[in-house]
């Protein structure tokens, strides 16, 4: 019932927000170990800057194509041990549809509580759904179509659920069940960023990151590490006209994940079967990196340095795995977990880099069991054959080494993978992964890193002190941290650039992992933008500008090319272009710092050296636009975004931003054909809907403007910006009743900020004190 | 039979001949044999016309102008041995062949005076029974005939004396004579080798080890220029032979593909090729790979490659790691692997290094490591590439992909701890991120063999591993 009020008062409250469509809060922040943020579109006068945009899976490079793959069951008859053992591994059982036992809870209709409301998953027999009840709102339905994840990790196992919308577009549901907590939780990611939450009644829905329901399975936007890898040929095109179509074979991650497509087999399986090409690559025979490469499809923290990857193509064409130290503490200084960053930790363990480690050195590919280097199966996770198959010293006399009698803690993996909850985490739901590089236990520094030494992990009663006392008394000194390592330990704030690159810079040691990290924090503390490098550091900076590490050289060449330009850009022809491509996105991050921190010039200097390393780049270009669009000049932003698509057309948000500058020059027609050409992409891109109701707002088209922003937050009901201004609308079109919600919402989003709670306030009041 | 002494088994019909000790000066080394046909052998009732036309023709040529022993009316001359009697030294063969070219049967002693008389293959053969036993020839005939009902087996008894009479056991072990080590063991010569093959190598011996038997050796394997039927004879009596048992196994027939994938595995992955050669690629200790299918039986090669010590105690060929499926990749492929055998290119003018009995006595009674234990395996199984004396110029070195580690540079040395020194030997150069053709020593050599190399390299670098590396100290 929609209570009747003076229209003085609903007048006073027109008047009140009638000028009030303003920038609140950010949207699509980046959280949870996101890489993404599609920045923070605002209304009105406010130009709002949106980056990262969705790119659909289709490049010229591409040599696999979606067509090519064929599914497990292609592979059940010829490969039936194989098959068998797959389809009861943790690959094998890692999602899929609900129900047959799959699910690790129960959808009996026990409600997660939370302050505003309550989310009751329930069903049976392989239909399952979650309802959400939430005061001030009506009731919504979610069906689970797909789960993620399978609870099967030792150190934690969760299970998500996807759930097709109205709209087509496959998404994730906020709420995760962890088996070891036992407990459903959310992340808290663009929220209250408090990690990954249990639960509780006192929360409001509004906490969990995702709630209303707005990742999209197969996107990058947001957890781009996850989308594609809990599952297999997931595939979120964007199909023009239509939207996002999200297409998935499995769940599950199956065969072709980590043997490439097989159609080709296939074929030649059911043809002749002859000659030495059977279409698809045996992995016996990768070699060290080949191999990581196939687990670090997933099991990486990684940069996109181009979309569009699909199996079987080359992983360093498409992903940069040290990239994201760049602006970030996923590591530690000796490698290991800093907020999140799965077994990529395994490229700083001395087994890797002194060894020839694999993944399949111990893990078993098939069944996930374990094995030894020679392949002899080993009875579980805690075989010291793991190790002992190349560390056999050790075995001869295994308490020699380790001091302890034997026992549980005293397996190899006890002290040297102890499992460390990932920090970016938090402490409530268990995900702990064991240590993939593989240290040698040192209480002291482990304290010092804010990990937990192994040794606790059996003397919970000591104290780091007197356990470092302990360990020293039984193995005297330890092995060294590498150089490298030490030097990033010592590299104070306080040395002097020379200092800083002689602890920092070690050229001449293949420790691709740390001299990244080493660079990386050499070029973010102690270089800036033409301010020439000391001989020392310069020497060394150009030495590791030809290190055969992808990764490492880039950093190098982008580091050079910021302090030193000439000596950068007289470098740029000899670079292939996966080193290009790294290049220019670490100069576009260098920008991007700097434009957050207010230095346009800096900022348009890093973007503008991206684009001489990769000319008329689209992204760097849309980086540029948006910093002229954030410096009111949008002649260049237009001109920008303008090269942007005429390199890559078929992205919308470069159109949206388009619109954005041209709203901005006044050229109000052009940014309404800009919108439209965005949403001629993307009928569902929420942005484009969001700022077409800018439009007419500002045009006074209240009813215009309502149906665009309704259109936004049916695509995007998370975001928060676009209730606020729909609230806006619908004050100024005297529907104060419907306003309510809106605000309710916007408020939900940004509780912290004054506007909606106002209008909240305002609108209570004048609807009669409504709750 | 008779008094041919050196005949003393029995002989084939058809199969072969028999063999003549034909200068017992020269030990083992200088034989000859000559073939005597079937017909000879077979028909018996034409033997006596033979000898009378044998005798008629000692007549006719005044063999007794020289010889003892054969008819001549003018008196005894004996510038030439005896012929005629009981003790005649010489078989019927030898003589039928020394008639018809009596320079070329026994071109390493002094020139003979001897005749040649252009006989026909008839009168030589006839005087070669004359001269040889005439009065016992029926008897040699039946003697024969009984021996060979009594010995069905007769090739093994005739290879048999071959072997014997060439000396094999001086260097092979074989349970007929012969426990030397200098050699490959032969007892399995039958579970071993194609007999085709071995025919072939026998009657031309060529390089099989690049650089001997045992590394830095060196080939030595004679070519005794034996005959067609000496080498039958010799391949037989070898193949007859098979001490020990080999599990059956019968290779997966291989697709294209699986070749590749197991050639790759060779070349990229597993250690095979530090010694074996397999195309143009790898070292230069191990037989060649090239052909292994003519050569070799495939059971022999895949229980070969699981445990060669098994089957040829002390080889330096460590037993494999790798697991029974990869086993079988690897041998089916070896054994199915298209191309002839090719022998080796022999190494010459190469430093021995310790022979395996010399590494058996140290090691048997090794209860703790010993540097000089170390430097016996050292020599034997590491020096072929790591050097005599650890500078990593062993003969094998130039044939690796890698630069064998200088285990003589002290500094390079100091860096790795004993038991990265120890893992890398138990389990090869991969593991340690070098290189893959370093093989694992891991189920052939034991633990303290392991330290004791290590205690050796120790001695070669005049070094110690780092300090934190002295693992276990306490108290420090």
């Amino acid at each position: 019932m929609v209570p009747r009020r003076p229209p003085g008062l609903m007048r006073g409250v027109a008047a009140r927000w009638a000028a009030a469509v303003v920038g609140l809060m950010g949207v699509h922040a980046c959280g949870g170990g996101g890489d993404a943020d599609t920045g923070d579109p605002l209304v009105d006068g406010s130009p709002t800057p949106v980056a990262q945009d969705y790119r659909p899976r289709t490049s010229a490079l591409d040599e696999v194509a979606l067509d090519d793959f064929v599914g497990a069951q292609a592979c059940a008859q010829c490969h039936a041990e194989q098959f068998g053992m797959w389809s009861e591994s943790t690959h094998g059982r890692a999602g899929g549809p609900p129900g047959g036992g799959t699910l690790i809870t129960s959808f009996d209709g026990t409600p997660i509580e939370f302050s505003d409301g309550a989310v009751i998953p329930r069903g049976e027999g392989g239909a399952y759904e979650f309802v959400v009840r939430q005061e001030g709102h009506e009731e919504v339905r979610y069906a689970v179509d797909g789960l993620i994840g399978g609870g099967h990790m030792l150190g934690g196992g969760t299970q998500g659920f996807v759930s097709r919308l109205p709209d087509g577009t496959v998404r994730f549901l906020p709420w995760d069940y962890s088996r070891q907590a036992d407990a459903w939780f959310c992340n808290t990611g663009s929220r209250t960023n408090e990690g990954w939450v249990v639960i509780r009644p006192d929360m409001a829905m509004a906490e969990c990151g995702d709630f209303p329901p707005v990742r999209t399975l197969g996107t990058y936007p947001r957890f781009a590490n996850c989308q594609s890898c809990h599952g297999s040929q997931i595939e979120a095109s964007l199909e023009p006209g239509v939207g996002v179509v999200t297409t998935w074979e499995s769940l599950g991650v199956n065969c072709e994940t980590c043997h490439g497509p097989a159609r080709a087999h296939v074929a030649w399986a059911n043809g002749s079967a002859g000659g030495s090409d059977i279409g698809i690559e045996s992995r016996v025979v990768d070699g060290v990196d080949e191999s990581l490469a196939v687990c670090f499809q997933c099991h990486a923290l990684k940069d996109v340095v181009q979309e569009g990857y699909l199996s079987g193509m080359p992983l360093d064409a498409y992903y940069a795995l040290k990239l994201p130290i760049l602006g970030d503490d996923p590591y530690v200084a000796d490698g290991r977990v800093g907020t999140f960053a799965y077994q990529g930790t395994h490229l700083s363990s001395s087994c890797y880099l002194d060894g020839s480690m694999t993944c399949v050195s111990c893990h078993e590919p098939h069944g996930q069991g374990y094995w030894d280097v020679n392949r002899a199966p080993l009875a579980s996770e805690v075989d010291d054959g793991q190790c002992t198959a190349c560390h056999a010293a050790k075995a001869v006399d295994p308490e020699s080494h380790t001091g302890h009698p034997a026992s549980a803690g005293a397996n190899c993996v006890s002290c040297h993978m102890p499992y460390l909850q990932h920090p970016e985490v938090g402490d409530e739901v268990p995900f702990a992964r064991s240590d993939h590089t593989i240290p040698i236990p040192r209480p002291g520094h482990d304290a010092r890193m804010g990990l937990v030494s192994a040794c606790r992990t059996c003397h919970e009663d000591r104290s780091e002190i007197s356990l470092q006392a302990s360990t020293e008394d039984m193995w005297g000194l330890v092995k060294p941290h590498d150089p490298i390592v030490s030097g990033i330990l010592a590299a104070t704030p306080a040395i002097g650039a020379e200092q800083a690159a002689a602890l920092l810079l070690h050229p001449g040691l293949d420790r691709p992992m740390a001299q990244f990290q080493a660079l990386a924090r050499f070029l973010e503390s102690w270089t800036a933008l033409d301010q020439p490098f000391s001989p020392e550091a310069r020497i060394r900076v150009e030495a590791l500008a030809d290190s055969e590490d992808l990764d490492v050289r880039s950093l190098a060449l982008a580091t050079l090319h910021w302090v030193e330009e000439e000596a950068g850009a007289g470098r740029i022809p000899a670079q292939p272009q996966a080193v290009r491509r790294r290049w220019a996105m670490i100069l576009s991050y260098l920008g991007d710092q700097s434009a957050a921190s207010g230095d346009g010039a800096r900022a348009e200097a890093g973007y503008l050296r991206a684009l001489a390393v990769l000319p008329e780049d689209p992204q760097a270009l849309r980086s540029l636009g948006l910093l002229y669009n954030q410096s009111g000049d949008f002649g260049r932003a237009i001109d920008a975004f303008t090269r942007s698509l005429g390199g890559d057309p078929n992205q919308p948000l470069t159109h949206v931003n388009l619109g954005i500058a041209r709203a901005g020059s006044g050229d109000a027609a052009g940014a309404l054909r800009s919108y439209e050409a965005a949403l001629r992409i993307d009928p569902n891109e929420p942005l484009a809907h969001f700022n077409m109701g800018n439009f007419h707002l500002r045009a006074g088209a209240w009813e215009q403007a309502i149906q665009a922003y309704g259109r936004a937050l049916t695509h995007d009901p998370g975001l928060g910006l676009g209730h606020f201004n729909m609230a806006v609308a619908l004050i100024r079109a005297e529907r104060y009743q419907e306003a309510l919600p809106h605000a309710r919402r916007a408020l939900e989003f940004s509780p912290d900020d004054d506007r909606p709670r106002q209008m909240v306030a305002d609108l209570e009041r004048v609807l009669g004190g409504a709750p | 039979m008779g008094g041919v002494d050196s005949v003393d088994a029995e002989a084939v019909p058809g199969a072969g001949g028999r063999l003549i000790r034909v200068c017992p000066r020269f030990g083992w080394v200088a034989l000859a044999m000559v073939a005597v046909h079937g017909p000879v052998w077979g028909q018996s009732a034409q033997m006596g016309d033979l000898a009378a036309e044998g005798e008629r023709l000692a007549r006719e040529l005044g063999c007794g102008g020289c010889h003892t022993g054969v008819p001549f009316e003018e008196g005894i001359r004996s510038v030439a041995p005896t012929l005629g009697t009981d003790q005649v030294p010489f078989a019927p063969a030898y003589v039928f062949a020394y008639l018809a070219d009596p320079r070329a049967v026994r071109p390493d002693i002094a020139p003979a005076r001897m005749p040649r008389f252009d006989l026909t293959e008839a009168e030589r053969l006839a005087l070669a029974l004359f001269v040889t036993n005439e009065r016992e020839l029926q008897g040699v005939d039946d003697a024969f005939r009984a021996a060979q009902a009594r010995h069905p087996d007769v090739a093994r008894a005739t290879g048999r004396d071959v072997y014997e009479n060439l000396g094999c056991g001086s260097c092979h072990t074989h349970p007929d004579g012969g426990a030397s080590q200098i050699a490959p063991d032969l007892a399995s010569q039958g579970m071993r080798v194609q007999e085709a093959w071995l025919r072939d190598y026998l009657s031309a011996p060529t390089t099989i080890r690049p650089s001997g038997s045992e590394p830095g050796r060196g080939s030595r394997m004679p070519d005794f220029r034996l005959t067609p039927d000496e080498v039958g004879a010799l391949a037989a009596f070898l193949m007859s032979r098979q001490e020990g048992s080999i599990p059956a196994w019968r290779p997966d027939p291989l697709s294209p593909f699986s070749m590749q994938k197991a050639e790759t595995l060779l070349r990229d992955r597993w250690s095979c090729l530090g010694c074996h050669e397999l195309g143009e690629d790898g070292g230069r200790v191990g037989p060649r790979l090239n052909g292994v299918a003519h050569r070799l039986t495939p059971a022999f090669v895949r229980a070969f490659m699981e445990d060669p010590g098994h089957l040829a105690p002390g080889t330096v060929m460590p037993a494999s790691l790798e697991q029974a499926d990869r086993l079988d990749l690897i041998a089916s492929f070896l054994v199915q692997r298209p191309g002839p055998w090719t022998p080796a290119e022999r190494i010459e003018g190469l430093t021995l290094a310790a022979p395996f009995e010399t590494e058996e006595a140290g090691a048997s009674d090794l209860q703790r490591p010993t540097a000089d234990a170390g430097e016996r395996l050292y020599q034997r199984r590491c020096a072929s590439c790591h050097g005599v004396e650890g500078a990593g110029d062993g003969f094998n070195a130039r044939h690796l992909p890698a630069a064998p580690t200088v285990h003589a540079d002290a500094e390079a040395m100091a860096l790795r701890p004993d038991d990265t020194l120890y893992d890398g030997i138990h389990a090869g150069g991969w593991i340690l991120g070098k290189s893959h053709r370093m093989p694992a020593f891991g189920a052939s050599l034991s633990p303290v063999e392991i330290r004791s190399l290590v205690a050796y390299i120790r001695q070669l670098c005049g070094c110690e591993g780092p300090e934190w590396s002295r693992d276990g100290r306490r108290g420090s």
